[in-house]
């Protein structure tokens, strides 16, 4: 949902919540961009019901950038309709004859029949009916119609249900890259260089997908050689106290420095081209670590993970591992 | 008598760690303070004592084996420094305590009653925000964010020692905070940009 008020801001409603990906603003992004908005002009309203929030998907995995790109979008071309038909109601002629430039609307062929957003956002207020809120669409979601009716008559309000064409399931996909040096007689490892890439569609925020693929690296390599999680078989109690005992990855289990690329193909399923990334970033790290000790140690797989190092000791010194062979799912 | 009135230091560890367990779990499960009376495991009363922190003396009420991290938070209410697993593994409760970073979890607060501590609330000065906080800001550093405040007193601590660090002094300098969101590469560019910077 999306509201311009009468000094011309517009204020991008959105219930995304925020893990630490700055999705919320990502995704507000895609509104701004469709109605032509320069970005300090816009204020992500979230976090609070108090400040009228639609019904959105929460923020999970790899779902939210696709699905609230789509979302946003789709609020942002209702209220891209509503202000080309102020601007006809107004001005004369036909919607369609009107263009968006600058935060202005304007008539294609006469650039003097002008209006600014905010002139456009005090017209909707007195225009009423759909524009200012007072009226909007059955089909959406009653949180959604609460927010409405919390915003009505503040601005044009823009908001829809996203029913955009889709086709598929949109698969988000992820490659890592690494090289480490395994030492024999400690088990021990380190990573010398690690690369992730993430087909991520059209990259929105360079600097938050960096973070998004690092972040999730490093977790991937911690839920592969390092968080041993062991329960009492009997009554499955947790056998592990603390983090000393199933320890997450530090700065020192990591590099210095780790590397990240987009392979930035659009996606068609989305009207910006943008899909997820969530967890196929972290399990290609995983995977990428275990290739690498398996690599490291002629070939051998372990068939269970985390890989800690005294299985890599045992299998090293031809020792029996100490747990026992897998029940299920062997491979 | 003598062992009556003498405490070994034997029971007096014991009496801070099941004052410590007891006092995480009620903190969290109930919202309580954690510093109550009902929870000391042994004997030991409040007193009254003065501490500095962030340049200001306050005086606090606090018991012989209460951690500086529970009188912040829970006392003088400076929640910025944050509780992880209280048992000096994860470092978010990081502080500096005469410019040295230490876990507030496990320190005592009368053992640093004439010492000048430094929480993340102490950073910010009437020009703004610290270097280190304002480039973990612009390198998109915090995740969560939890973890970072304990991340930004490392970082303080080791650019006071070493104003021009390399990305290895840094990620040594801060192995003891950990991260779960992983966001340490991030907080490295803003360590390393910060330093730039010049603090």
């Amino acid at each position: 949902m999306v509201r311009i008020d009468s000094d011309g801001i517009l204020h991008i409603h959105t219930g995304v919540g925020n893990l630490g990906t700055y999705s919320h603003t990502s995704t507000a992004r895609v509104a701004a961009e469709v109605l032509g908005y320069n970005w300090d002009h816009c204020v992500v309203e979230r976090g609070d019901s108090r400040k009228g929030l639609p019904w959105n998907l929460g923020q999970f995995g790899s779902n939210t950038s696709f699905t609230m790109t789509r979302t946003n979008y789709a609020a942002a071309m209702d209220a891209v309709n509503k202000i080309k038909n102020i601007a006809a109601l107004t001005l004369g002629g036909d919607a369609d004859d009107y263009i968006l430039f600058e935060e202005t609307v304007r008539h294609d062929a006469n650039e003097d029949q002008s209006l600014t957003y905010a002139e456009i956002a005090s017209l909707a207020i007195d225009l009423g009916g759909q524009f200012s809120g007072e009226e909007f669409p059955d089909e959406l979601n009653d949180m959604t119609k609460r927010a409405v009716r919390q915003l009505v008559g503040s601005g044009l309000i823009g908001v829809a249900k996203d029913n955009l064409e889709r086709n598929g399931s949109v698969a988000a996909l992820a490659a890592g890259f690494m090289e480490i040096e395994l030492d024999t007689e400690t088990g021990d490892w380190e990573i010398l260089d690690y690369l992730g890439v993430a087909d991520c569609g059209t990259v929105m925020h360079p600097l938050g997908l960096a973070s998004q693929i690092k972040g999730a690296a490093i977790m991937g390599i911690g839920l592969a050689s390092l968080e041993r999680h062991i329960f009492d078989p009997q009554n499955g109690l947790p056998a592990y106290l603390g983090l000393c005992q199933s320890k997450l990855p530090t700065y020192l289990d990591i590099p210095a420095k780790l590397d990240w690329s987009a392979v930035e193909i659009e996606d068609p399923s989305s009207p910006i081209g943008a899909k997820g990334i969530g967890e196929p970033i972290q399990g290609c790290a995983s995977a990428a670590l275990l290739c690498a000790i398996s690599d490291a140690l002629g070939g051998h797989t372990f068939n269970r993970t985390p890989v800690v190092k005294d299985m890599i000791l045992n299998y090293v010194s031809g020792n029996q591992q100490s747990h026992k062979p897998l029940q299920v799912n062997t491979a | 008598m003598l062992s009556r009135t003498k405490t070994s230091r034997r029971s007096f560890i014991k009496g801070v760690i099941a004052s410590g367990a007891a006092a995480s779990s009620t903190a969290y499960m109930f919202g309580v303070s954690g510093c109550s009376n009902q929870e000391v495991a042994i004997g030991g009363v409040e007193r009254l004592i003065s501490l500095n922190v962030n340049g200001v003396t306050r005086n606090v009420d606090a018991l012989p084996n209460e951690t500086l991290a529970m009188t912040l938070r829970y006392k003088l209410g400076l929640t910025g420094t944050k509780l992880g697993c209280d048992r000096g593994e994860c470092g978010a409760c990081t502080v500096l305590i005469d410019g040295v970073n230490l876990y507030a979890c496990s320190t005592l607060t009368h053992s640093v009653r004439s010492k000048q501590i430094t929480t993340i609330e102490g950073l910010e000065t009437s020009d703004g925000l610290h270097p280190v906080q304002q480039a973990m800001i612009d390198e998109l550093g915090p995740q969560c964010g939890f973890c970072t405040p304990g991340q930004i007193m490392s970082a303080v601590s080791l650019l006071n020692k070493n104003p021009n660090p390399t990305r290895d002094d840094v990620r040594r300098a801060l192995s003891g905070n950990l991260c779960r969101c992983g966001a340490y590469d991030h907080y490295i560019n803003a360590v390393m940009l910060a330093a730039q910077r010049g603090v």
